[in-house]
């Protein structure tokens, strides 16, 4: 369970987030939708320690996730603005992420191939493609077999095969119990993939809810997220 | 275990990075060539002495052959300890590449302190090394120079004393960096900084205007433990180690200051 409570984030006199509050649930994949600059990595930084809220809450099983001992085998975390080193080699990425939670050095072998990368193993991660890099992303955010993954748009830069294979992993890895919290611009990817969606607009939260939910009244979910957030942008202005 | 974990994971980054061995490969090439050039004087002038032989090494500084030859060997291995923090720059300025490995680092250790822990006992584990692969190559050096004599005098207390010395000394410039990467989270800023700080303090330029100044640089309390000639620095070498702990302090607090107080 993820649970995010009135996160405030300013940077000098710029609000970055405004009261964010949302809940991702075990057994569901939550889809965090928003346009860029939404607000959605800067609350996936605050929720993962990352970067300091000025005031709220982001707790993970309830706890901060600075607090958790070894955090790698509670949470998995695929962001949008790291990758490993170009000049390292692959399995020697995986290796020194699971040295640092005490994870078997088995589990590097096991992930390549749970995210068919085996064979790019000895690669150095500057020669992947864009898709083999999310792939490796993902590989080190199941080293420690989490039960709950965070991932800032995993889709960026991957082709159709690529896509359907997260949106797949994705659901599976829900259907298991685990707890899934995926953020994405991709409207359509994001109502093929997700049971509940929170939307957040200028950093406010402007919907959430079941996809159903979220969409009632609308012919998709891109339609309701364009009026969602022309309404948020209509209210901003109202307010000043 | 925990703690160990972080530590063998940090020097799996280390270990895994080209970059790094590359540039260390280059420094001690660079020593080896220096020793080769001065290989021709000093085998003329070392051999066929002995440890009280009188020998003018520098000039106008006259001396006893076996005191001579350790001076020699510390300013040997100083002079390449002064390249060391290029290699400590890279080694953590790796997490501040533009592929922001930071924050992958902070994901699987998020406890700061924890983190530069590790961090600033990996770089110690390095600094190591680094001394004594630089001291077994000048005392090869130094022995094929002078000859079967100057075997005694390198494994002497006295030349264990100086190795030790000369591994605080590459410790004391690799903490130092290890924290100015922290702080400045940049590599070629705190390449840059050392740089300045070497100058200043090899030059002796403050020591002019004032000598109890230049006495605090890191590279002239380097210099007051190390050497023993007209070479040393202008302090004690009693005072010359707090001065060299006085900057790893100041420079590990404030670079673990830095990782805590800033977002990733």
């Amino acid at each position: 369970m993820i649970e995010v409570q009135n996160l405030m984030k300013r940077r000098g006199s710029t609000v970055i987030l405004d009261s964010v509050s949302f809940t991702a649930r075990p057994g569901r994949v939550t889809g965090f939708v928003g346009p860029n600059g939404a607000g959605k990595s800067s609350t996936l930084r605050i929720l993962l320690g990352l970067d300091k809220a000025t005031t709220g809450t982001a707790l993970i099983k309830g706890r901060r996730y600075r607090d958790i001992l070894r955090p790698l085998l509670t949470v998995g975390a695929l962001l949008d603005d790291a990758s490993p080193l170009p000049d390292r080699r692959v399995a020697s990425h995986l290796k020194w992420v699971a040295q640092s939670n005490g994870i078997a050095q088995g589990r590097v072998h096991e992930t390549l191939a749970q995210v068919e990368l085996q064979d790019a193993a000895k690669l150095r991660v500057g020669t992947l493609s864009l898709g083999m890099k999310q792939r490796l992303g993902l590989a080190a955010a199941l080293l420690g077999e989490p039960s709950i993954l965070v991932l800032d748009e995993p889709v960026n830069g991957l082709d159709p095969d690529g896509i359907r294979w997260i949106r797949t992993f994705l659901r599976q890895y829900a259907s298991r119990g685990n707890t899934v919290l995926v953020s994405s611009h991709l409207m359509s990817e994001m109502a093929a993939t997700a049971d509940d969606i929170v939307v957040i607009n200028q950093g406010r939260i402007v919907s959430s809810g079941t996809l159903a939910a979220v969409t009632s009244g609308f012919d998709s979910l891109e339609d309701a997220f364009f009026s969602l957030t022309g309404r948020a942008v209509a209210d901003n202005r109202d307010a000043d | 275990m925990n703690a160990l974990n972080r530590v063998l994971s940090e020097l799996r980054k280390i270990a895994t990075y080209p970059m790094v061995w590359i540039v260390f490969a280059l420094i001690i090439a660079l020593q080896v060539y220096l020793l080769a050039q001065a290989y021709p004087n000093l085998s003329g002038m070392l051999r066929g002495v002995s440890f009280d032989t009188n020998i003018e090494l520098f000039r106008g500084e006259v001396r006893s052959a076996g005191s001579a030859v350790l001076d020699l060997a510390a300013a040997a291995s100083f002079q390449t300890a002064a390249f060391l923090p290029i290699v400590i720059a890279l080694a953590i300025g790796q997490e501040y590449r533009e592929a922001r490995q930071l924050s992958i680092s902070l994901l699987a250790v998020p406890r700061r302190r924890q983190f530069v822990l590790a961090k600033y006992a990996s770089t110690a584990v390095l600094a190591i090394a680094f001394s004594i692969v630089v001291n077994l190559v000048t005392t090869i050096g130094i022995l094929a120079a002078a000859g079967s004599w100057s075997s005694g005098l390198l494994s002497s207390p006295a030349a264990w004393l100086a190795s030790g010395r000369f591994t605080f000394v590459c410790l004391v410039l690799a903490l130092l960096t290890a924290g100015l990467t922290l702080v400045t989270r940049d590599v070629l800023s705190s390449i840059g900084i050392m740089i300045v700080l070497a100058v200043v303090s090899i030059g002796g330029f403050i020591g002019y205007a004032s000598p109890a100044f230049q006495a605090l640089l890191p590279f002239d309390a380097a210099r007051s433990l190390l050497l023993d000639s007209s070479f040393a620095g202008s302090s004690t070498p009693l005072l010359a180690v707090l001065i060299l702990s006085a900057w790893v302090l100041v420079f590990g607090v404030l670079g673990w200051l830095c990782v805590a107080r800033r977002d990733a």
